[in-house]
């Protein structure tokens, strides 16, 4: 079986160098390219393969069931003339909404990431440009992008985490969960942890899974953070607060909302 | 008066308490208010959860019926104050007496 996408691109994405900006390049063995991630600061701007069929306006026509294929095509016959950016674009005629291209832009990239991992087999190249172009809020964390990887080959198990993790996330707090049957430690759902790396993400579940071993729920002082963690059989929930008391304003949140001892 | 008798006298609902050096894994001083022959080696385990985690300062494990508290202390991060209380026990007061005796505070 394959390993999961999300680990691989993970992986990839920490050998960038810290703040660069270019792309990861796939080739084919007959030297086409078979595709790319493009990457500015350490964010994921945009991924795009040769395999992928659906173009960015069919998923943004998907996530935005009011839009037109005329509206669509016209923007994008405008675009190309002038040069500008199809999303912004999308954005300033009142066309779609911020979010929706967030989701649609995130989908899309973590389609074209799927191919590109699991039907190309050469390694990743790393061609750094000057560049930097992308809006920051429409660029993606190694969490966002990690999570959006897993709900495409997990839809099942990412969901579970997801409601999870809504469920226990409260005012103050922040959260991921991860599948405890992969080493990779990959998120399956974050909220407000797009700040964090992925492996800062993957420490904090180590540790909590080691005091895990000898109780259901566990509420650590991990460095500056205050993490709270708690497990079913596949999946490891981490709340984290930090700033002032944080530790107890999260082992008062946890006492009161989530302890699995009290089910 | 020692922090141990003092969280005991502090937090009256303490099962037991002790002092653990976190390089050994020995229990250092103890004092325990249970006869229950788990209590010793429940502290233990918790103590042990710390000590290759230097980067772990505090760590309160909610069981079903009880929960422990660990904490470094202040003057020596390898030793740790480890107490244990019934779930029925204020668990603030429980956690911030057990900190700040193990940070060296006297009462």
């Amino acid at each position: 079986m394959n390993a999961p996408a999300a680990a691989d691109v993970i992986h990839e994405l920490e050998r960038v160098p810290d703040a660069s900006s270019g792309a990861l390049v796939r080739h084919r063995p007959d030297g086409s390219m078979a595709g790319a991630m493009l990457v500015e600061l350490g964010r994921v701007c945009w991924a795009v393969s040769k395999q992928q069929t659906r173009r960015l306006t069919d998923v943004i026509m998907d996530e935005s069931p009011t839009l037109t294929r005329d509206q669509v095509e016209n923007v994008v016959h405008l675009c190309r003339n002038d040069h500008l950016p199809l999303g912004e674009t999308l954005i300033a005629r009142g066309l779609v909404s911020p979010p929706v291209l967030r989701k649609a832009l995130l989908r899309h990239t973590c389609e074209a990431l799927e191919h590109l991992v699991h039907e190309e087999s050469s390694r990743w190249n790393w061609v750094e440009h000057g560049g930097r172009g992308y809006a920051p809020y429409l660029t993606f964390s190694q969490p966002e992008l990690g999570a959006g990887l897993n709900a495409r080959e997990f839809p099942d198990l990412s969901a579970m985490a997801e409601s999870g993790l809504r469920a226990a996330v409260g005012y103050g707090t922040r959260g991921f969960a991860v599948d405890r049957t992969q080493s990779g430690r990959t998120p399956l759902a974050q909220i407000g942890c797009e700040d964090h790396d992925a492996a800062s993400l993957a420490d904090l579940a180590l540790d909590l899974e080691a005091a895990l071993v000898t109780a259901p729920l566990a509420v650590a002082q991990i460095d500056d953070l205050a993490c709270a963690g708690w497990a079913d059989d596949k999946i490891l929930y981490v709340l984290i607060c930090d700033g002032d008391l944080a530790f107890n304003r999260l082992l008062a949140h946890v006492a009161r909302t989530t302890n699995p001892t009290k089910e | 008066m020692n922090q141990l008798d003092q969280l005991t006298e502090l937090a009256a609902d303490c099962l037991g308490a002790a002092w653990v050096d976190t390089r050994t894994g020995q229990v250092l001083e103890q004092r325990l208010c249970s006869d229950d022959p788990a209590l010793l080696p429940a502290l233990q385990s918790a103590a042990a959860v710390v000590s290759e985690r230097s980067h772990l300062s505090q760590l309160v494990l909610f069981h079903e019926a009880k929960f422990e508290v660990v904490a470094r202390a202040g003057q020596d991060p390898k030793r740790v104050l480890v107490a244990s209380f019934p779930t029925s026990a204020n668990l603030g007061l429980a956690v911030n007496v057990a900190r700040f005796l193990a940070a060296g505070g006297q009462s």
